[in-house]
């Protein structure tokens, strides 16, 4: 009787033990898979980051020479979601026109909650080898919006007065893990751009 | 069950060892993704202060520095500046190659000695006011006399002054103040050159040292002129002028009207007190009359007035009915304005694109504000200025940035 009570005993807590155990491994599978879409997302945002830094940073350049001051170096009108300027981007003495703009929403899966777009980089160049046509990436940008200020920081109405562009951005993962909606989610949020060749 | 309990232990401490080895991995990846992008922000941080403090000796040596290398943020930023020369136009370029923890980043800067046209009015010894509404396009150069404001004025360029403004609140509300959009600064008086060196570009232009000379520019891109009272005649601007430059030498004066097609520069050099001067006998145009400044900005002419003396609107007939100058206008001792402008009666409108150097009257207002004699004024800064000049226009003891890429 007494070894049918142990083995029932040891039958128990050993349930107990694996089911832990289990507990235990599918608590770790999920933060070992949300690090690492935490590791893509960050990743994928110092991206998105790189890219606006080098093109914004050009903005109204142009080698050996000025852009004329009398067109908008800043081409849309004050959009929060579409940006387009002018500029020297690969430094051959001709003038780009480069812009930011995102997609319909539905292009990729979206919610309410979650309203994933495509972000669009298109840069109308007179270099031959240059393509002229949109580039989408998706990067699981849910977030996308362009300030515009004038020098002592006040917002700009107009486009002359634009010399300083903020950018914000949030790029989330486009799976959540298992049943949960947690998600990984990265900012770079109202970073501040100073278009040098826009000042004077 | 000791053995089952030594591989139950090793065999969790297996999977635990292999779950913290991806955990470590992830967080390390992030970090370094973080650390990655902070040097490369840091790097570029370097770079672009190499080359502030490039622009910070070349003002302090008026010129002279010719780079070095600047250890800073625990980095480095190694800073070359080198001259060239194209047309009559210097440069100076500035390239700051930074390197901070195995990154680097470079920024080059491109600055030129700026002409005097970079400023649409260059104002000396005058204390004055602007009152709502006036509004100054282009930048202003207000020293050894105060800069007052009234109101809403808005200043949509960059504002040089010798003293800090004196600003008032006034309409609209009663409670406005002035707006500068590019800012202003208390900065050290610029010198006005010597314009010798325009008597000797002339040698290979059009001069004449012995009586005045006139000159009437054609959108054919030819010129009626003539000298003193001889006959006109008809030549091509560049078969006449190679470079561009036309100038009555030895105290004589230019008559000047017409429509120029290409970059030409009128000087006038004075002897003793005579001569010196150019007159403005009608329209001057590189566009249609009716042009704003942005109308202008594909137009191939640009013309520059160089005088040792005073730029003078004739009084005249041509000159009764409004009168419309596309020109740089710089009176190197003297000022520019209308000709007998307190008697000449109601004359319309003086609108001038480009830039004045010494801007006189060209009017008279009575108490009320209403004027009674002379021109209402209209000054556009034409913004090509800001990176292109006319042939051998005076340039500045400034040096002014065209082009910075980082």
């Amino acid at each position: 009787m007494s070894t049918i009570l142990d083995l029932i005993g040891a039958t128990v807590i050993g349930m107990l033990l694996l089911l832990s155990a289990f507990r235990y491994w599918s608590n770790m599978s999920e933060e070992a898979a949300f690090l690492n879409e935490e590791r893509i997302v960050q990743s994928n945002v110092t991206a998105l980051a790189e890219v606006f830094e080098h093109d914004l940073r050009k903005i109204g350049y142009l080698k050996g020479s000025k852009l004329d001051p009398h067109d908008p170096i800043i081409r849309t009108p004050t959009d929060s979601t579409h940006l387009t300027f002018l500029a020297d981007l690969n430094d051959d003495g001709t003038i780009d026109t480069v812009s930011y703009f995102l997609g319909p929403l539905g292009e990729v899966p979206w919610s309410p909650q979650h309203p994933f777009r495509v972000l669009y980089r298109q840069v109308k160049s007179a270099n031959p080898y240059c393509t002229s046509q949109p580039v989408g990436s998706h990067l699981g940008l849910s977030h996308l919006h362009f300030g515009y200020y004038k020098l002592n920081g006040d917002t700009a109405a107009v486009l002359g007065d634009i010399k300083i562009i903020e950018v914000t951005l949030r790029v989330e993962n486009p799976y959540a893990y298992a049943s949960s909606d947690r998600r990984a989610v990265a900012f770079w949020q109202q970073k501040r751009l100073v278009g040098r060749n826009l000042r004077r | 069950m000791g053995k089952a309990s030594l591989i139950m232990i090793i065999g969790f401490s297996v999977i635990f060892g292999l779950f913290r080895m991806n955990f470590s991995r992830d967080v390390y990846d992030a970090s370094k993704n973080f650390t990655r992008y902070f040097n490369r922000t840091a790097v570029h941080h370097i770079a672009i202060s190499g080359a502030e403090i490039a622009l910070g000796k070349l003002a302090e040596t008026n010129g002279s520095f010719n780079g070095t290398t600047v250890p800073t943020m625990h980095g480095a930023a190694d800073i070359t500046v080198t001259d060239y020369v194209a047309g009559e136009k210097a440069y100076k370029k500035i390239v700051s190659i930074a390197s901070y923890s195995g990154e680097s980043d470079t920024v080059t800067v491109l600055l030129w000695r700026q002409p005097f046209s970079r400023f649409a009015s260059f104002l000396e010894g005058l204390t004055a006011y602007y009152i709502y509404p006036d509004t100054i396009d282009g930048p202003l150069y207000w020293h050894n006399g105060q800069l007052g404001t009234i109101g809403h004025v808005v200043f949509s360029g960059y504002v040089s002054l010798s003293e800090p403004p004196l600003i008032q609140k006034g309409d609209p509300g009663g409670n406005s103040v002035a707006e500068f959009q590019d800012g202003w600064t208390v900065d050290e008086d610029i010198p006005i050159p010597p314009t010798n060196y325009l008597a000797v570009a002339a040698n290979s232009g059009y001069k004449v040292t012995n009586a005045d000379l006139y000159l009437k520019f054609l959108p054919d891109t030819t010129v009626q002129y003539k000298v003193g009272n001889g006959s006109w005649q008809t030549e091509r601007v560049t078969t006449l002028a190679p470079n561009g430059v036309f100038a009555a030498l030895n105290g004589h004066d230019v008559h000047v009207s017409g429509t120029a097609v290409s970059h030409v520069t009128i000087f006038a050099q004075k002897q003793g007190s005579s001569g010196g001067r150019i007159w403005i006998d009608d329209d001057l145009l590189v566009g249609p009359p009716d042009a704003r400044a942005s109308d202008i900005k594909n137009r191939p002419g640009m013309i520059g007035l160089v005088a040792d003396r005073d730029v003078i609107v004739s009084k005249n007939p041509a000159n009764n009915n409004d009168c419309i100058i596309h020109a740089g206008i710089f009176a190197a001792s003297g000022t520019f304005y209308a000709e007998d402008y307190a008697r000449r009666g109601l004359s319309g409108t003086l609108h001038v694109i480009g830039s004045i150097v010494h801007e006189g009257l060209t009017g008279v207002m009575d108490q009320n504000g209403q004027l009674v004699s002379g021109f209402h004024e209209l000054l556009e800064w034409d913004k090509r200025f800001g990176y292109d000049m006319p042939p051998f226009y005076p340039n500045t003891d400034r040096l002014g940035i065209i082009s910075w890429r980082e």
